[in-house]
């Protein structure tokens, strides 16, 4: 069995490791199984998840390895919340993510979705910045709910980032960003998600940003209306500036926009930002490499 | 030679940022550009010259969100 050092009948000692459970670390025998594991600490868990990935009882544990016990059904404790929460995450992300802080300028389509995948994600500390009401035309696309019309945006938003992670911190700013307040607002977050509906807006985020916070990476998107055209969707990184979208489809008269195109461009600016907050994923890389 | 959006582009004495713009036809009345990855601010796009083997970029922004 697993805690400490047994003795075995040949008079061995078992040797000692350290591993993580639920994100709290403990040393047990280096002969232990998940299933030895999981009777001591978590009776009657369902899901079991080691180092990101589901696991098999009778898998053996290895050092430094990280098991997350989940009885279904079950809400856990708060502090135990964000662990298992983050129990499919690649292993040692989670507490990188916790400490950034990523400013969200403009909660439409585009700002509320990446907002969204960046709270579920456990970024530390999101910045929302927007001036206007949620409005029935906004529903189609954006992550806002029928009751909340009428809200703020920015209120509504942080309300629905706290029920589905209450350990994000969130400052709402119901605002219009200007060339004036974007450093006082804007100029202490690690990455700022430029998600504004008007290219005049996207512009003076831009040129601002370039003067005022020249190496602030910006993460915008430009070209996400209509539907369909999945292979235009790109990413182009000039400096620290990147780039997602088509780069070619305009919201204009006869041209709509809409959740399937507007989410996938949020989630790409979102996926953008782990990057630069990580760096790139050095196992897609190596998995790419291999195809090729 | 410079790229222009990663296309060759034949350079020119005293070529300008404005330049740039009018051979490639690019009339979106907003854009970003970065040459060698410096931003150029707009109102110096009259005034900022290219230099040769220069890398530059353009953004169109485009309205939607």
């Amino acid at each position: 069995m697993a805690e400490f050092p047994q003795k075995h009948a040949n008079g061995i000692l078992d040797l000692v490791m350290k591993i993580y459970i639920n994100e709290r670390e403990f040393d047990v025998s280096d002969n232990c199984t998940v299933s030895d594991l999981r009777s001591i600490h978590v009776p009657r868990a369902d899901v079991i998840v080691q180092n990101g990935f589901p696991a098999n009882p009778d898998d053996p544990v290895r050092e430094n390895d990280r098991l997350i016990f989940i009885r279904k059904g079950e809400v856990p404790p708060p502090d135990e919340l964000e662990a298992l929460m983050a129990a499919r995450h690649t292993p040692g992300v989670h507490a990188r993510l916790k400490r950034a802080s990523v400013g969200i300028a403009g909660c439409g389509g585009l700002g509320s979705n990446a907002a969204t995948a960046l709270a579920r994600v456990g970024i530390g500390h999101l910045v929302l910045v927007d001036f206007d009401v949620v409005e029935p035309s906004n529903l189609n696309r954006q992550a806002y709910f029928v009751d909340q019309i009428g809200l703020p945006k920015v209120q509504a938003l942080k309300a629905n980032l706290k029920r589905i992670n209450p350990a994000v911190r969130i400052d709402a700013h119901d605002c219009l960003l200007t060339p004036q307040n974007i450093s006082a607002l804007l100029g202490g977050v690690d990455v700022i998600v430029e998600a504004f509906d008007r290219a005049d807006q996207k512009s003076m985020l831009g040129e601002t940003c370039a003067g005022l916070l020249p190496d602030k990476p910006l993460v915008m998107r430009v070209g996400m209306a209509g539907y369909g055209s999945n292979p235009l969707l790109h990413t182009r990184v000039m400096g620290n500036l990147h780039v997602v979208g088509d780069e070619c489809s305009e919201a204009s008269p006869g041209m709509g926009l809409m959740a399937p195109r507007v989410t996938a461009v949020a989630s790409m600016q979102a996926n953008q930002v782990l990057e630069i907050l990580l760096g790139p994923d050095p196992r897609i890389l190596e998995a790419a490499s291999r195809k090729t | 030679m410079i790229t222009v959006n990663q296309e060759p582009l034949e350079h020119a004495d005293g070529m300008k940022v404005s330049d740039v713009l009018r051979l490639k036809n690019y009339r979106f009345p907003l854009l970003i550009i970065r040459v060698n990855g410096k931003h150029i601010p707009r109102e110096e796009y009259h005034s900022t010259l290219i230099p040769d083997g220069a890398d530059v970029q353009v953004l169109h922004l485009m309205s939607g969100g």
